[in-house]
């Protein structure tokens, strides 16, 4: 599976680089909205994890770009975002969120959510 | 003429004005704007010429030359130059009620009894006298045009019917019981037609002997031209100035002008109008003044006629009857005018000021007499009436052949400017004293009664007597500018009371306050709605105090059921009474009902400020809150991000024991940096915690600053290399060895915090940052350079903000958003400045400037 990081922590994307592809998953990174818009458009991953507060265009932006893209292109959106409060995390969902996941967060949790959204997306 | 055809005119004068009077008191709805129009203001201010106007300035002229001229340049300046002033106080005396100029001044000076009990007596003392001199005028031209000799006797003296005719006319229209406002309709009108008289009598006079006996003024002039006096500025311009300054100061504060101009002003608009028409008037009054008196000098002087009866004796010595009895009426109508108002005023002084706060103090006798205070009132200012008019009466039969009418009328001009420098400064000055305006007004009125009063008595005042100037401008140069120093140097040296401070504040920001003082209803106290109605009913009759009382319930939606009023229904209780008794003594009345303190327009505005005061440092807190729960917002967010690194690698860690020794190094490092973020982040908000609380310790001792550069650029030595960035300190520019006041490692933190913005802001390979130092007399610069991506102007107020981060594709690697807001607070601390010049893609420069030790 493809999927594409966006986060403007060096160490985070680090982290989540080496996380997914040791689960094989095929991994993308993007240091910042513009960059991550781009590498959709060009790579059309499967499963975008964003985080909000980006220089250039945030993840809300990202994620209404990516969906925008094509009537038949539908990836699953994961916001990972320090902001936490109930009202950020309903405002990710409208967004379009499929997932919302606070930071800190643990690995295997975040590892197990998005296999499951993958397993969704194949149903 | 015969005695009674004159009597008679002057009785049926009277009549018509008193029907005159009593119609246009009545006049409501569309006929109002008849009484409520400038012009009849206007008119009504021209009650300051009296008969002393009438026939002394033209006795003065041919005696004195054209010095009279004085007397009416003065308020004729005012009106044109200081209509501001006189708007002010017209707007001040409407919003506290002010009934007379004694309430004026001691509600100034917070409301203070002696002072108006002081004023009240000063303007007695100067006032009964001139109301004596109108008397005799009245009489003397009674006598002349009826060629009556007075007996010995006052009763056997027939003007002496006239004054009990006048009098009994200010009986009736003067002191009204059931009118809630010492506003007189009718009588302001009549004053208005008075004036009117008086001017048309006048010109009818000037006109005829001028242009009917003569051929114009050439030839009067011709004719009295060896005889008079020449008509030459006496005592030089020092005099005229001293006088013009006597006149125009104390013009607002006659009693009788203060009356019209200022309680009885319908609408300020009508100020406006009035300050062309009043002075076109005292042009129109003046015209004929010199010719007239040439001429009288010319016939009358060889038969000894006081030269105050000119004006009447010029048309009797051409036999022409008619125009005799017009000028006679004009006079008439001079005095009356003057002794109706002035007795009017003064009575309500004496009244509100001096003798009501003394009644009023007896609470018990309040109580009792609730119900009855407004009969024992409105009786004794009838009493008061007749007793001014006896006593002026008195005054003027006893000093007959004393004086003439010019001496007596600028002694009291003088008297009564004694109040000008209090007032006139305290209106636009709120640090004037009560103690200040007391010394002032005492200081003056004693000099004035010392200058005048000693040499009658046989006591030399030659000591103080400047060459040139006559009795009265001496007195008058004398008493004025002492008054003046006393006042102001004791209002320095003095300190105000709080209630004062209020006053000084609501009667110098009359114009800010207006709003929100009527719009207040502030009440501690409580007091029993049946009280309040008896002490309304008191003054304005059961019936229309209980028919006023629900109008104003009924239109605030008010319920009069209750056992104790509400606030606004206590208020304007107070006002209405204010209107009858003035609003020292309405208070009174009004604490004397309540049980409590009361809290009256000047507490309200202390009030007003405190809970203005309370509001922006309110306004204040709620904004520090808010800012306050961003930054914590903005902290645990950025502490987040360095968590969750740490968290996710070392889960990575433990998860997956195959990880190479590269890669877990790699992880190692970076669980390290960001480690060492956090700490860096937790202790910068810290020192920020510390510079905003003032806790932070600063070590100030004088700095070379080329030593803090020195240290603080080690530190960058390594990266820089590494980066290829070219980092430089140029010194060249400052040649002496002057330091600064500072803390030298505060310093050395500053400087790092901007060049590691700059190393991280500048391209590398590429980067190239310059620090230099230079001065000027007092600061020194430290000016640090960078050829980076720059910062967009429109950020340049926001990047000392605390997380204000402006984009930049390197951020976050090493900063935290808060060392340029520290750098701020560092800098301001050692009295310094810090600014940014820089523009998008073209670099930055940042310029700190510290003052020399």
């Amino acid at each position: 599976m493809r999927i594409l990081i966006a986060d403007d922590e060096p160490a985070i994307l680090m982290s989540l680089d080496y996380l997914m592809r040791k689960d094989g998953h095929q991994v993308y990174v993007a240091r910042d909205g513009e960059e991550a818009v781009q590498l959709i458009e060009k790579e059309l991953p499967e499963i975008i994890i964003l985080d909000i507060m980006m220089p250039k265009i945030d993840g809300y932006g990202v994620c209404q770009q990516a969906k925008a893209l094509s009537p038949t292109y539908k990836p699953k959106i994961v916001f990972i975002s320090a902001k936490i409060a109930d009202s950020d995390i309903e405002r990710g969902y409208q967004a379009g969120a499929d997932l919302y996941v606070p930071k800190p967060f643990s690995n295997r949790d975040l590892l197990k959510k998005v296999n499951e959204l993958n397993l969704q997306s194949k149903n | 003429m015969s005695t009674w055809i004159i009597f008679l005119l002057s009785i049926s004068y009277l009549g018509v004005l008193f029907l005159l009077a009593a119609w246009a008191e009545k006049q409501t709805g569309p006929n109002k704007s008849l009484i409520n129009n400038p012009f009849i203001y206007a008119l009504s201010l021209a009650i300051y010429c009296s008969a002393w106007t009438f026939y002394g300035s033209v006795g003065q002229v041919s005696t004195n030359g054209i010095s009279f001229l004085t007397v009416y340049f003065g308020p004729t300046i005012v009106m044109i130059l200081a209509w501001g002033f006189v708007r002010k106080m017209i707007r001040i005396s409407k919003i506290h009620h002010i009934t007379n100029i004694a309430d004026f001044i001691s509600t100034r000076f917070g409301k203070d009894n002696r002072l108006g009990q002081i004023i009240t007596l000063i303007s007695v003392i100067a006032g009964i006298p001139y109301i004596g001199l109108q008397l005799k005028a009245i009489s003397q031209s009674f006598d002349l045009i009826t060629q009556n000799i007075p007996g010995d006797q006052f009763y056997q003296d027939p003007s002496f019917l006239l004054f009990i005719a006048i009098t009994l006319f200010i009986l009736t229209l003067g002191p009204r019981k059931f009118n809630s406002s010492e506003k007189h309709q009718g009588m302001i009108f009549a004053i208005g037609i008075e004036s009117i008289i008086k001017i048309l009598a006048f010109l009818a006079v000037g006109i005829y002997i001028t242009y009917s006996i003569h051929s114009g003024w050439d030839e009067i002039v011709q004719k009295a031209h060896i005889a008079v006096p020449s008509i030459h500025v006496q005592g030089g311009y020092g005099n005229w100035f001293i006088q013009l300054v006597i006149c125009g100061v104390s013009f607002l504060f006659l009693p009788r002008v203060f009356h019209v101009a200022v309680v009885e002003i319908n609408e300020e608009e009508n100020l406006k109008q009035a300050s062309w028409i009043f002075p076109l008037y005292m042009v129109l009054i003046n015209l004929f003044v010199i010719p007239l008196g040439f001429a009288g000098y010319a016939y009358l002087h060889p038969s000894g006629l006081n030269p105050d009866l000119y004006v009447l004796g010029l048309p009797l010595y051409f036999s022409s009857k008619t125009l005799a009895a017009i000028v006679y009426i004009g006079g008439f109508s001079a005095a009356t005018g003057m002794v109706i108002m002035e007795t009017i005023a003064i009575s309500s002084m004496i009244s509100n000021n001096l003798f009501m706060p003394l009644l009023l103090q007896r609470k018990a006798f309040v109580e009792q007499n609730q119900e009855k205070l407004g009969s024992i009132i409105h009786n004794l200012r009838r009493l008061f009436i007749v007793a001014i008019m006896v006593m002026a009466y008195a005054h003027y039969r006893i000093n007959e052949d004393f004086v003439n009418l010019v001496s007596i009328g600028m002694t009291s001009f003088l008297i009564v400017a004694q109040f000008a420098p209090a007032t006139i400064i305290g209106l636009y000055w709120k640090n004037a004293t009560r103690t200040g305006a007391l010394a002032g007004i005492l200081i003056g009125f004693s000099i004035c009664c010392a200058l005048l009063l000693l040499p009658g008595l046989g006591f030399s005042v030659d000591a103080f007597r400047i060459a040139g100037f006559n009795p009265i401008t001496n007195a008058g140069y004398w008493s004025l500018s002492l008054n003046t120093f006393a006042f102001l140097s004791v209002s320095i040296l003095t300190k105000q009371s709080a209630k004062e401070a209020n006053q000084a504040y609501l009667f110098v920001d009359v114009f800010t306050y207006t709003q929100s003082v009527e719009n207040t209803t502030l009440w501690r106290g409580k007091a029993k709605l049946k009280d309040l109605k008896n002490a309304l009913a008191g003054f304005m009759g059961k019936i229309k105090a209980e028919a006023n009382l629900k109008q104003f319930a009924a239109l605030h939606q008010i319920s009069l059921q209750e056992t104790y009023a509400d606030p606004r229904i206590v208020n304007n209780t107070e006002k209405m009474l204010a209107g009858f008794v003035g609003s020292t003594s309405a208070r009174l009345i009004i604490s004397a009902i309540s049980k409590e303190e009361n809290i009256g327009v000047s507490e309200v505005v202390e009030l007003l400020q405190k809970s203005r005061d309370l509001q922006q440092s309110n306004y204040d807190l709620r904004k520090l809150d808010i800012q306050k729960n961003e930054f914590l917002t903005t902290v645990t967010h950025e502490i987040r991000s360095p968590i969750t690194s740490i968290r996710s690698l070392s889960e990575i860690m433990v998860d997956h024991e195959d990880i190479s020794p590269e890669e877990r190094k790699k992880f190692l490092d970076t669980i390290i940096q960001e480690a060492d973020r956090l700490s860096r982040l937790v202790n910068q908000v810290l020192d920020l915690e510390k510079l905003d609380a003032g806790k932070e310790k600063f070590r100030i001792e004088p700095v070379m600053l080329e030593a803090i550069i020195e240290k603080a650029t080690q530190n960058f030595v390594a990266i820089a290399q590494q980066n290829q960035v070219s980092l430089t300190v140029d010194l060249s520019q400052k040649r002496t060895q002057r330091k600064v006041l500072g803390d030298f490692e505060k310093l050395v933190q500053v400087v790092i915090n901007i060049v590691s913005n700059a190393i991280k802001n500048v391209e590398p390979g590429n980067g190239k940052i310059v620090i230099r130092l230079k001065e000027n007399a007092t600061h020194i610069c430290i000016e640090i350079e960078d050829n980076g991506i720059g910062i967009d102007p429109k950020f340049h107020d926001q990047i000392f903000e605390k997380f204000k981060q402006v984009d930049n594709p390197n951020r976050k690697i090493e900063s935290s958003g808060l060392g340029l807001s520290i750098t701020k607070k560092i800098i301001e601390h050692l009295h310094g400045s810090i600014q940014v010049q820089s523009a998008l893609g073209q670099g930055a420069l940042f310029l700190i400037k510290l003052p020399i030790e």
